[in-house]
């Protein structure tokens, strides 16, 4: 295109010059009077133009096919300082990683392009390009155009495909590296079969597990998105709400009362041992928790009464509200260590006392080998509620975290204007032809001139 | 007036209107520039005329390269990838997709359409109907490509509104049915029926509509529709369609997580800024108009994305701005 305008510049001057020199006119006035003068129009200045039309078109054309680009845009906070969304460093040559190249090649099924035959036919920039050692124009991009320019290995690819794929395999490698994880949450009805092997006890314990796990889990994203809402109407606060229900009622109250009071095991003997066995541990560290819980105590008494004033101290809070703030004491420290031990104490007395109460009921049954069908039963309406529930919350997080995530990248392919471009074409064309009629007037102007 | 005399009448007739024609172009040519007569000598009457004349002219020349450079153009596919967000989906799902074929031959027994879709590596092949034309003349190739398309991964088609007239209206021989050869060749053939596979660790339910006028659908196919859909939750719902007026009907039906059309063929002409220019159900510019419809391309409605493929003819019109192609489509979390 640069070429077609270098020659109608050329054959411009060429005919202003041709046209000065042969008339000794140098005035405007003429020179706009020979090129304007109605003449013949001239069978090669068509056919010029024609032959002009057809080599744009075809290098339009090959340009498309050769060549395109797109912009990757970071749409979440950190993007703006430099980070990934979980805070690590982002690092713009990411984007054409050797994972996200390979996944490119292998979704558009490029045979015989390379990962570096396909890396060298592309380039990322950030879209703004700041300066570094400059304060005023240091910037830190989130948008990034990566283009394309096809080279010998590459020249049989659409470059927008090459483009597109490029930048869903990034945006798929990112997703898969920094989304959320919810392996935790899924819990199928086939992991039933393992416990074929399993005490009733040890059954109901990893249950409750599960559901701590979806029920904590669900209240991390409630606090999260508390507004959040899945398609089917779940919001991850209702569903803490039954995963906890399970625990409380299915669990606790009924499966794990039942197997506690009714003494049911389904091997009494190595029951009633492993009971013995944990109680014992749970002593010891019982007794290790009221020892804290004493020394902890007794530095408290110890500490010198002037050491414990407080302190208070202006400041702001994130509202940029003043209050007054206190200044942390050693005696606090200690207060909180006293606390936390006497708590643990307790739960674990609470937990022995009802391993005693537990092997008090087993040996006080009559069975001492075998199944229970009314615990099964239970066990198997525990694992189909968990089933739900687990599908519930996994596909509603799911949901949360796609909808998250494919907002924290977009993608913009510049797929080339047919409009723009046969624009261009046309403008380029009647220059072109312009000039050569010029030229054709410029020859019948020195022809007259040699004629006479 | 015996058949030759007719002839070189017509001949004859011919070549004096050519004559005028040519005679007044250049006149309107060379007079529009001054040649024969100055521009004064005009009247204002004709100087309309040969304006007219010379747009109509330069249209003419535009439409013709353009329809030129559309031929070459669609002697070759274009590949349209998708990326679908599904929940239920563990790791990733290809599908390829290919409608409208209309016995159209890229290379012999479609050979280099054969190539790229083994290149692919699709998980699903899927046909969404007008494949094949009755009585065309290169049905018999597009059978030996179906034959060999079906080897590369399990193939699921529906008919179109060429098959299904032919099948159900037209042919009275039953060796020339289409669905015998259809499933002879290993297709799964759906017609108004559900089918199951595993792919990865996924069960997908495929469904097939045998003929997708809305005025018949609920009464003769939405007990086994609502069925596939609303059973098995869990699964991934695949809803193979040819025509998507259907789909326009009943915006608030839950269709599926993803659902396949064809038919449209784009809308043949695709004007830059407006869009495909008719629909015979649409209308004239329907894109452009803004009415709801399903033309070309990824859309959502309720909990299911819509993809229409222009389909793969480029036999018929000469499709402008709007190559034949191929869909894949990737299904995976993201």
């Amino acid at each position: 295109m640069k070429l077609i305008l270098l020659i109608v510049a050329a054959i411009m001057i060429y005919c202003i010059a041709a046209i000065c020199m042969k008339s000794n006119d140098y005035s405007v006035s003429h020179i706009k009077k020979v090129i304007t003068a109605k003449r013949k129009l001239k069978l090669w200045t068509l056919l010029g133009g024609v032959i002009c039309a057809l080599i744009l078109v075809y290098s339009s054309y090959y340009q498309s096919a050769s060549g395109g680009s797109g912009i990757i845009t970071l749409n979440y906070s950190e993007a703006s300082k430099a980070q990934n969304s979980n805070k690590t460093r982002f690092n713009m040559g990411e984007i054409l990683s050797d994972e996200v190249i390979d996944r490119a090649i292998q979704k558009g099924g490029m045979k015989g392009v390379t990962r570096e035959g396909l890396r060298k036919a592309l380039v990322v920039n950030p879209v703004v390009q700041g300066d570094s050692h400059d304060r005023d124009s240091y910037h830190i991009s989130t948008e990034f155009r990566v283009v394309y320019k096809a080279n010998k290995e590459t020249r049989k690819l659409e470059p927008t495909t090459v483009i597109q794929l490029v930048a869903e395999s990034f945006k798929e490698v990112y997703i898969r590296k920094y989304a959320k994880n919810f392996g935790v949450l899924r819990f199928r009805a086939e992991e039933a079969k393992q416990f074929k092997d399993w005490d009733y006890y040890d059954i109901a314990y990893y249950l409750s597990m599960r559901a701590d796990n979806i029920s904590a889990y669900m209240s991390e994203l409630n606090g999260e998105s508390p507004s959040f809402k899945s398609k089917k109407g779940m919001s991850f606060s209702s569903l803490a709400a039954k995963s906890g229900n399970i625990r409380t009622e299915l669990l606790d109250n009924d499966l794990l009362a039942y197997i506690r009071d009714r003494g049911i095991s389904k091997n009494k003997t190595e029951m009633l041992k492993r009971l013995s066995y944990n109680n014992n541990m749970m002593r010891f560290d019982m007794r290790k928790a009221n020892s804290s819980f004493n020394i902890n105590n007794q530095a408290v008494e110890m500490y010198a009464a002037e050491m414990t004033r407080i302190a208070l101290v202006p400041t702001i809070d994130g509202n940029k509200d003043y209050y007054m703030s206190k200044t942390k004491v050693g005696l606090d420290d200690l207060s909180l260590a006293a606390k936390t031990a006497s708590d643990q104490a307790q739960e674990l007395l609470l937990k022995i006392r009802k391993n005693s109460a537990f092997a008090n009921s087993l040996r006080a049954s009559s069975s001492a080998f075998g199944t229970n069908p009314v615990v099964d039963e239970e066990i198997d309406e525990v694992v189909q509620s968990l089933v739900n529930i687990s599908r519930d919350a996994k596909n509603t997080a799911q949901e949360y975290t796609e909808s998250r995530m494919n907002e924290v990248i977009s993608v913009q392919i510049n797929y080339p204007s047919m409009l723009r471009t046969a624009a261009k074409c046309l403008i380029l064309t009647l220059l072109f032809f312009g000039a050569l009629y010029v030229l054709s007037v410029t020859r019948d102007y020195t022809e007259v001139r040699l004629g006479e | 007036m015996s058949e030759k005399e007719h002839t070189s009448m017509i001949v004859v007739l011919a070549k004096n209107a050519i004559e005028k024609v040519r005679v007044k172009l250049s006149e309107g040519v060379f007079e529009a520039v001054g040649h024969t007569k100055t521009e004064k000598e005009l009247t204002k009457k004709q100087k309309a005329g040969y304006a007219l004349l010379s747009a109509a002219l330069i249209v003419l020349a535009l439409i013709v390269i353009v329809l030129a450079i559309s031929y070459v153009a669609n002697k070759n596919f274009k590949e349209t990838f998708y990326q679908v967000g599904c929940g239920k989906v563990e790791g990733n799902i290809r599908i390829v997709h290919l409608s409208d074929l209309h016995d159209s031959q890229y290379g012999k027994d479609n050979a280099r359409l054969l190539k790229r879709i083994r290149e692919l590596k699709p998980d699903i092949i899927c046909m969404t109907g007008d494949m094949t034309d009755h009585r065309s003349y290169s049905r018999k190739s597009t059978m030996r490509f179906f034959k060999k398309v079906a080897k590369v991964a399990p193939t699921y088609y529906i008919y179109g509104n060429n098959e299904w007239t032919w099948d159900f209206i037209k042919t009275k021989d039953e060796n020339e049915l289409l669905w015998k050869p259809l499933v002879d060749a290993g297709i799964h053939l759906l017609q108004d029926r559900k089918e199951t596979l595993k792919v990865g660790g996924n069960t997908v339910d495929i469904y097939g509509i045998l003929h997708s006028s809305p005025k018949n659908f609920w009464s003769r196919a939405g007990g086994s529709f609502s069925d596939a859909v609303w059973k098995n939750e869990d699964d991934f719902k695949l809803t193979l369609i040819h025509e998507p007026y259907l789909l326009a009907t009943k915006p608030n039906e839950r269709w599926g997580d993803l659902v396949l059309a064809g038919h449209t063929h784009g809308g043949v002409v695709n004007l830059p800024k407006f869009g495909p220019i008719y629909e015979h159900e649409w209308g004239v510019l329907p894109v452009f108009r803004k009415v709801r419809c399903f033309m070309s391309g990824e859309h959502s409605q309720l909990n299911s994305t819509i993809i229409v493929s222009t389909g793969l003819t480029n036999r018929g019109l000469i499709r402008v701005n709007n190559r034949p192609e191929l869909v894949i489509i990737d299904v995976n979390r993201y």
